[in-house]
């Protein structure tokens, strides 16, 4: 329970200390009670984001990206399993990693939709192309040619 | 049997590649665009989409190039086609001698389908296309078909007697006998004897003219 309390302590005091300076907004109270934040589930999120990134290839379409990211889940895995006492830096960790499989996600999404869409023009070009072959054809089918010069 | 086999598949390729080369489809660049967008297709379900970015960019090139090439080809062939056209035209002119029936004319046309000669030579076939389309419009009226003698050479032959009413009624003079006095009022003054018409000799040249505007030329020598 200890090891919890720590983790979301560190977790709330390190997003806190990064999120930009911002006038304060009177916000209604919140009605459910935040729900503490295992190493389990930070693992667990961060596999989730390398697993959307393998399904998009990204580990070809970005391999040293996405080597990086891997290595630092690896890592974090590595730590965690080694020393139980560090599991807070293992789950900062683990959230850079989603942070880098999100990031490789995203490049290799990129790189897709673009390759996608200029394959899609290749086939149009290709098959305007075809179109005109078949009139050229028709039209040199309808009419004989006459002796060349 | 391995013989067979092999000639076999020898001929499917020898007459896949005449098929293959009779569509302007099938030109060199349409066949690389093709090969690039496989290799994009390829790469993109392998996750290479930088390479299959690149693929496809260079497949759309080559789609591009075979595009120009067919348009170029449709050109070429449109002015071949008006060029041979007009050079029948030309050959046609010059059997029926308009060079000296109407110098102007056959000097004009002769001069557009120089014209369309050179430019198809040096592939500007927009050019040739118009010159040659020139040719045409301007011999469109004159008439091919055969070309009768303007002149007969009168021979003897005994089964088969000369005179003007059986030159007359031959079908590459008038095709008609009784037109003979057309031949007679042409030839009299050449006559030995100007009033007899029935006496011709041989080798006598009878000038044949024309009733019809049909056009006339050369000799008749049996």
């Amino acid at each position: 329970m200890k090891k919890i309390l720590l983790l979301l302590i560190t977790i709330v005091m390190f997003s806190c200390a990064s999120a930009p300076e911002q006038p304060p907004v009177e916000q209604p109270e919140p009605e459910a009670v935040q729900k503490p934040v295992s190493i389990t589930d930070v693992r667990n999120r961060a596999y989730s984001a390398m697993e959307k990134a393998l399904s998009i290839k990204a580990n070809i379409a970005v391999k040293d990206e996405y080597s990086e990211a891997k290595k630092m889940f690896d890592n974090a895995e590595a730590l965690d399993a080694s020393d139980p006492e560090a599991a807070a830096k293992a789950a900062l960790i683990y959230l850079d990693a989603e942070t880098a499989f999100n990031t490789v996600y995203d490049t290799a999404f990129t790189k897709r939709e673009n390759a996608s869409k200029e394959l899609q023009m290749a086939k149009d070009d290709i098959k305007a192309v075809e179109e005109d072959a078949d009139k050229a054809d028709a039209e040199s089918a309808e009419t004989p040619e006459g002796g060349a010069e | 049997m391995r013989k067979i086999l092999f000639l076999t598949i020898l001929l499917s390729i020898v007459l896949s590649a005449g098929l293959y080369s009779q569509s302007l489809q099938n030109n060199e660049y349409y066949q690389k665009s093709v090969e690039y967008r496989k290799m994009a297709e390829s790469a993109l379900e392998e996750g290479e989409y930088d390479k299959s970015y690149e693929y496809a960019v260079k497949s759309r090139e080559f789609a591009a190039l075979s595009k120009a090439y067919i348009a170029e080809m449709v050109r070429a062939y449109r002015a071949r086609t008006a060029l041979a056209a007009a050079k029948e035209r030309i050959e046609l002119a010059q059997r029926i001698n308009l060079e000296n029936r109407d110098p102007d004319l056959f000097g004009s046309s002769f001069g557009y389908f120089q014209d369309a000669k050179s430019t198809f030579d040096a592939k500007n076939y927009d050019e040739s296309l118009e010159n040659s389309l020139k040719v045409i419009d301007l011999l469109k009226d004159i008439k091919g078909g055969r070309v009768l003698p303007a002149f007969y050479e009168v021979v003897l032959d005994k089964a088969y007697r000369d005179c003007l009413w059986k030159i007359a009624g031959y079908d590459f003079v008038y095709n008609d006998p009784h037109k003979w006095p057309e031949l007679y009022k042409a030839n009299k003054s050449t006559f030995k004897y100007p009033d007899n018409p029935d006496l011709i000799y041989p080798g006598q040249i009878l000038k044949i003219p024309s009733l019809k505007g049909e056009v006339r030329d050369g000799t008749y020598r049996k």
